[in-house]
């Protein structure tokens, strides 16, 4: 027993030496390679920044420069430029795009996207948005279906940058197989931007002839919002009856609220008295933001629904309904009315 | 019967107890280490291209209702909420409960925010002791900035007050002299996009603000804190707070997550009926009522810990003040772990009734009795072998290989511990800089385990026989210096 105490006691002791020598070093060394780091990296940004922005020859010097780096400069400076990207817009951006790659970062970020490592894989997948090239979709679109949630979630990220239409239906694949990427996706949709409209509209055609269990019509119509696709109000209109499908009806009030839809309103106000509490207040948000005065009268009756939240919903959307809105909110007894009103009058500084 | 012969395998079970003791407490404590290890290499390595701001600063983001229950907070208030307006987020409002405090708590509200009464609808979905007196909103447009006042009832109260009149659809409880980084909002949501579906609660990792700079509500430049209880307790937090909670998080089993910092699902705070009010430690209350609940209910549901939002606090700088919180925080546990003892080894409950709660009863419950008899001990033991060194006994009752091992085990493995938490520190999100800061820390380890460690077992002991008592509790109103002037 005392031969193991003693070699216990000295590996203990050991060890505690050795942690506080090596945080001792590893501070000082850490803090030393950061202060070169930090140096060589401000360096570069200002070589990087004076080839997109400079004067031409000042600029002309600069890009040659970076052409000419290999081997770790070249490491910093692909580090550096992706670092930048995403707050560099227009020509600058497109500059540095074609800068990295003529040196090859495509093939490198395709590359990394095939590593076995699911963090160079999601950082692939990352340089690929980023780059914001066609040629990588194949590339990518396989990428949505690894095993990984991080890779599979810098895909959606990244299809969204790309902006090629093709990638929507994939895209809503994606989705459906793991519904913790649907703020991703509709940010992706939101991204790819109107051309991405006929796939999302021939998809909730089809979810309203053929209704699935899952979400996947109800972020079809949510994402048909976030583009804007005023073309879909008919679809979205008719996506508001009971499909018996989650959330789909509450998913196209707000949309069609976000299109500001007048030919929605009816069926909106209808949508309004239907049981479902989230269907009841996506009605009511979306006539506030269509805005037709003439729906005040109807609206307010929803106000002593007895839900909170709708009758909030409502009293909020009264008042962007303009005077009839408020003369309906002045005449109710309801104590969200008079919330709505008071609300209105310290934000307007009354 | 060899009287002696009784003592000697008395004292010697006893030694070899409080050794086995040690070597699993410290040890569990290490298997935590390596899993929190394991979590934060994973979110390091994706930091570069993980593009958070761009993944959560969209207009897609949920909601957040950040509760500050106030009980004579007059001197640090108006910084406090100050510096929660000006956190990043799409979609956030700050709803400040006063619990009807004696002070001008929400007199200093209304004139810093330029409020004025408003009839704001608090529906009693939770019911509450205390009575809403008024409501006021901020006439500043950019300020979304909600004030209640109501008769005193209890933070938990308050906070169930807060739940009420939240209109977002999560809601995050802070500490009112509590100080958030920029983007602390921004980080502790991420789990609810990760997993909308599952994800009911996450935390941050609460550190201690005292020492470092803080300018307008925000702590600006890190520092070690120079005086001894606050610097022991930045080593405490780290290990315990930030390595201990990740490692629980990343089993799927954390059982605790800070009041000082925690963001819920609005929906299941209400299906749970808010915060209990015959509990003192009412935040880590609510998270076991939580797991219970989903274990009750079937539902896979999942409270997570995020090591990288933080939430600043002010650490006691006084042995009067910390005594009262330790005791008040070992008190709570105590009733937590008391009201809930029917959820331990039950899978219904998961990891958290199979593993972390009987962790929590054995390594936290218990842990400063055996640290108090150990220390007793101890000393009857040195006094024992001091006795026979000096030739006035030659007893021999006590095995010096024993008392040696305990010292290694219990002493040198915790420094080993907290030592091993500062390099992950390092290694990770490496808040402190300087060689000063280091060497401070490094101190700090061995300091801990001199006399701080003893009393704090001590107190935690008087906090265990307080829940058992059940001797009225109060709002635990702490005497701050108030952050910024440190």
């Amino acid at each position: 027993v005392r031969d193991l105490v003693r070699v216990l006691l000295v590996a203990l002791g050991f060890t505690t030496v050795a942690l506080v020598i090596g945080l001792v070093a590893l501070r000082v060394a850490r803090e030393a390679r950061e202060r070169r780091r930090t140096v060589r990296m401000q360096a570069l940004r200002e070589v990087v920044l004076t080839a997109l922005m400079g004067e031409p020859d000042e600029a002309n010097r600069a890009r040659s420069d970076l052409r000419g780096r290999t081997g770790p400069a070249w490491t910093d400076l692909e580090e550096q430029a992706f670092a930048m990207m995403p707050k560099i817009k227009g020509d600058s951006h497109d500059a540095l795009v074609s800068l990295l790659v003529s040196k090859g970062a495509a093939a490198h970020a395709v590359a990394l996207a095939r590593s076995r490592s699911q963090v160079r894989r999601a950082r692939g997948a990352y340089r690929l948005g980023a780059l914001g090239q066609s040629e990588d979709l194949s590339t990518l679109l396989g990428l949505l279906r690894d095993h990984a949630f991080l890779v599979r979630r810098m895909t959606v990220r990244a299809l969204g940058q790309v902006g090629n239409p093709l990638a929507v239906p994939p895209l809503l694949d994606a989705l459906t197989a793991d519904p913790r990427l649907t703020r991703d996706v509709l940010a992706a949709l939101g991204r790819i931007g109107p051309v991405a409209a006929p796939h999302l509209r021939r998809e909730l055609r089809r979810s309203l002839d053929e209704p699935s269990p899952d979400r996947r019509a109800a972020l079809t119509a949510t994402g048909l919002g976030v583009i804007g696709d005023v073309a879909s109000v008919p679809l979205l209109v008719a996506a508001l009856s009971d499909h018996g499908q989650p959330g789909l009806a509450a998913a196209a009030a707000d949309a069609l609220g976000s299109l500001g839809a007048p030919e929605a309103v009816r069926p909106l106000l209808g949508s309004v008295r239907r049981p479902d509490p989230e269907l009841r207040v996506a009605a009511a948000r979306a006539l506030g933001a269509i805005g037709q005065p003439d729906v005040a009268g109807s609206l307010a009756a929803a106000l002593c629904d007895g839900d909170h939240e709708t009758s909030r919903a409502v009293a909020g959307a009264l008042l962007r309904l303009g005077a009839p809105g408020r003369e309906a909110l002045e005449t109710s007894a309801s104590v969200y009315a008079a919330e709505a009103l008071a609300v209105q009058r310290v934000r307007q500084g009354v | 019967v060899d009287l002696l012969a009784v003592v000697t395998w008395a004292l010697n079970s006893f030694g070899w107890f409080f050794v086995g003791y040690s070597v699993l407490i410290n040890t569990s404590f290490l298997t935590l280490t390596v899993l929190a290890v394991a979590d934060f290499w994973a979110y390091l390595r994706r930091l570069d291209f993980a593009a958070y701001d761009e993944t959560f600063a969209e207009a897609l983001a949920p909601g957040i209702s950040i509760l500050m229950p106030a009980y004579n907070e007059s001197a640090g208030i108006v910084e406090s909420v100050q510096a929660m307006t000006a956190l990043r987020y799409p979609d956030f409002e700050v709803v400040v409960v006063d619990d009807g405090s004696t002070d001008d708590t929400a007199a200093r509200v209304v004139e810093a925010f330029d409020m004025v009464e408003v009839p704001i609808v608090v529906p009693e979905d939770i019911l509450t002791s205390g009575r809403v007196t008024a409501t006021y909103l901020s006439r500043r447009g950019s300020q979304n900035v909600l004030l209640v006042t109501k008769t005193n009832g209890g933070k938990a109260d308050a906070l169930n007050v807060g739940i009420n009149a939240a209109r977002k659809q999560l809601v995050c409880m802070v500490d009112a002299d509590s100080l958030l980084d920029p983007d602390a909002l921004l980080h502790v949501s991420r789990p609810f996009a990760d997993d909308p579906e599952r994800v009911v609660a996450s935390g941050g990792v609460v550190r201690v603000a005292n020492g470092s700079r803080i300018s307008r509500g925000r702590v600006t430049g890190v520092r070690m804190p120079g005086r001894w209880l606050p610097r022991i307790q930045v080593v405490e937090y780290l290990r315990a707070f930030l390595v201990g909670r990740t490692g629980w998080s990343r089993m799927g089993a954390l059982l605790i997550i800070s009041g000082a910092f925690g963001l819920f699902r609005k929906d299941v705070l209400l299906e749970l009926g808010g915060l209990a009010r015959d509990c003192i430690g009412e935040d880590a209350e609510l998270v076991v009522r939580l797991h219970r609940w989903l274990g009750d209910q079937g539902r896979d549901g999942r409270v997570v810990f995020v090591a990288e939002p933080v939430a600043w606090t002010e650490a006691p700088e006084d042995r009067a003040v910390l005594r009262k919180q330790r005791r008040r925080w070992h008190r709570g546990l105590t009733e937590v772990l008391t009201k809930h003892r029917a959820m331990l080894f039950r899978p219904r409950y998961g990891r958290v009734g199979m593993v972390s709660m009987p962790w929590f009863v054995a390594f936290e419950l218990l842990a400063p009795f055996v640290e108090v008899f150990g220390v007793l001990f101890l000393g009857v033991a040195l006094l024992l072998l001091w006795l026979d060194g000096s030739g006035l006994t030659h007893l021999q009752l006590v095995n010096q290989d024993v008392i040696w091992l305990l010292l290694g085990t219990s002493l040198l493995y915790a420094v080993v511990l907290t030592l091993t938490a500062l390099a992950i520190e390092e290694l990770s999100f490496r808040r402190y800089r300087g060689l000063r800061d280091i060497l401070i820390a490094i101190w700090a380890a061995f300091e801990e385990n001199l006399g701080y460690r003893q009393l704090n077992a001590w107190w935690r002991v008087g906090g265990a026989v307080e829940a058992w008592r059940r001797t009225k509790h109060d709002w635990g109103d702490m005497q701050r210096r108030g952050l910024g002037k440190t």
